[in-house]
């Protein structure tokens, strides 16, 4: 009467674990309640159903999140693993609102930037020194004519 | 005797299985049997949602989910058969990951979105330490070249002497009365090598103060002041002075004999 022990499933069960045991390879006897969960959330009949309709690669994953959504089940009996979807859709909404609070900081401080960089780029092309003009009343420069003819303002050389 | 017609025999059939005007719902239309008023897959299957229940079947099968639900508080049930049908159309899209896949592709939405953030939040703190460089910098250039508010400062000038400037920037009434000054007698000359090297004075010994119109600003700014350059200017502006004087003073007589005929009467 030698042969294989019976899986999990088939323990369960209480049925004769066959050679080509659908469940046999996922659910190894080491491990009953993994089965017992998924057994208790869909129901062997229907997970074997799914198992038949994948390609043999592909059973392992299923099985893997069967096992995962049967177990967030059995932890939360009202929303399961949807509980944890809507958790990480709320994480994300609140991601994206700083991401969005962030590029915009980022958008004012390149505008102040170029705003400042204005009467510099102007002094570079010629004309009068804005920004020197204003701090120094007193500078002998030739093409500032207007320097001469201010009274020194306390205002203007701590701008 | 009821008329056959085709809109007639499938109301029917619904009148037949639910005893009423009201048609089945998913669950007893799939299941083919009568559906009472009590039936507990009626309010979240209607008649409408029939490949909502499929998949819910598929997945779970009618048994399970109504033992699942008999186990929950009644306010519970709705919330709990909202995720049901949820998860069983995950799997449907889905048929091997389901639900599962959807929590991975967020979490790895949730890693990117963080990433992206994390960047951003890199590219503020550089641009707030450049403009924090560059308002010390600036700053710095400041001190060196002019006084603190209400505090003095000393500022050395190309000659090696060092003079006293008070909060507006201009020579102290001490520093104008010292004996430095007078010997000196050059005008204040602040080198601004800071500022692309150019400076605020370029007067020389040898040239005239008269032409320095921001000197006779930056000197002249009291009463006193105008009396202390006199004082430092002794030679020049004291014959100017007389000239000026004697100009004003100029005997009636004088002015009589130049024009008799206007002033005698």
């Amino acid at each position: 009467m030698g042969g294989n022990p019976p899986c999990a499933s088939c323990k369960l069960l209480r049925r004769r674990c066959a050679e080509g045991c659908i469940f046999a390879p996922f659910f190894p006897a080491d491990d009953p309640v993994k089965f017992a969960n998924v057994h208790k959330v869909f129901g062997a009949s229907n997970v074997s159903k799914m198992l038949q309709d994948l390609p043999v690669q592909q059973r392992a994953d299923a099985v893997t999140s069967l096992v995962y959504e049967a177990n967030a089940r059995v932890r939360d009996p009202v929303y399961g693993c949807v509980g944890a979807i809507s958790f990480l859709q709320q994480q994300i909404a609140q991601l994206q609102m700083q991401l969005a609070v962030a590029q915009a900081e980022i958008l004012c401080i390149q505008m102040q930037q170029e705003s400042i960089s204005l009467p510099l780029i102007l002094e570079d092309m010629g004309s009068k020194p804005l920004v020197h003009a204003e701090l120094f009343p007193f500078a002998n420069y030739g093409s500032t004519s207007h320097a001469y003819g201010e009274a020194p303002k306390r205002e203007s050389m701590w701008a | 005797m009821i008329a056959l017609l085709p809109q007639t025999s499938s109301l029917m059939f619904n009148m037949t299985v639910k005893g009423g005007t009201s048609q089945a719902c998913a669950s007893c239309k799939y299941q083919r049997r009568r559906c009472h008023d009590d039936c507990a897959m009626a309010p979240y299957f209607p008649p409408d949602r029939l490949k909502q229940f499929l998949n819910v079947h598929r997945l779970f099968g009618v048994s399970n989910v109504q033992k699942h639900l008999q186990r929950l508080h009644e306010s519970q049930k709705s919330e709990a058969m909202k995720a049901i049908i949820y998860q069983a159309n995950a799997r449907e899209r889905d048929p091997v990951y389901g639900c599962l896949g959807v929590i991975v592709r967020l979490q790895r939405e949730i890693e990117y979105t963080q990433r992206e953030l994390n960047l951003v939040k890199c590219q503020i703190l550089f641009y707030q330490q450049q403009s924090d460089f560059q308002a010390r910098k600036e700053h710095h250039q400041r001190q060196q070249m002019t006084s603190f508010i209400g505090e003095s400062c000393y500022q050395a000038t190309e000659y090696g002497d060092v003079i006293e400037l008070n909060s507006n920037g201009h020579m102290t009434q001490e520093y104008l009365n010292s004996s430095s000054f007078q010997q000196s007698m050059i005008p204040c000359e602040i080198d601004l090598k800071d500022f692309n090297s150019q400076s605020f004075y370029q007067a020389t010994p040898d040239q005239d103060y008269e032409d320095i119109k921001p000197f006779d600003q930056f000197f002249f700014d009291a009463k006193d002041d105008i009396n202390d350059y006199k004082d430092a200017y002794e030679s020049s502006a004291e014959s100017s002075f007389k000239e000026v004087q004697s100009a004003d003073h100029v005997p009636e007589e004088e002015l009589k004999s130049l024009q008799p005929s206007i002033l005698a009467k």
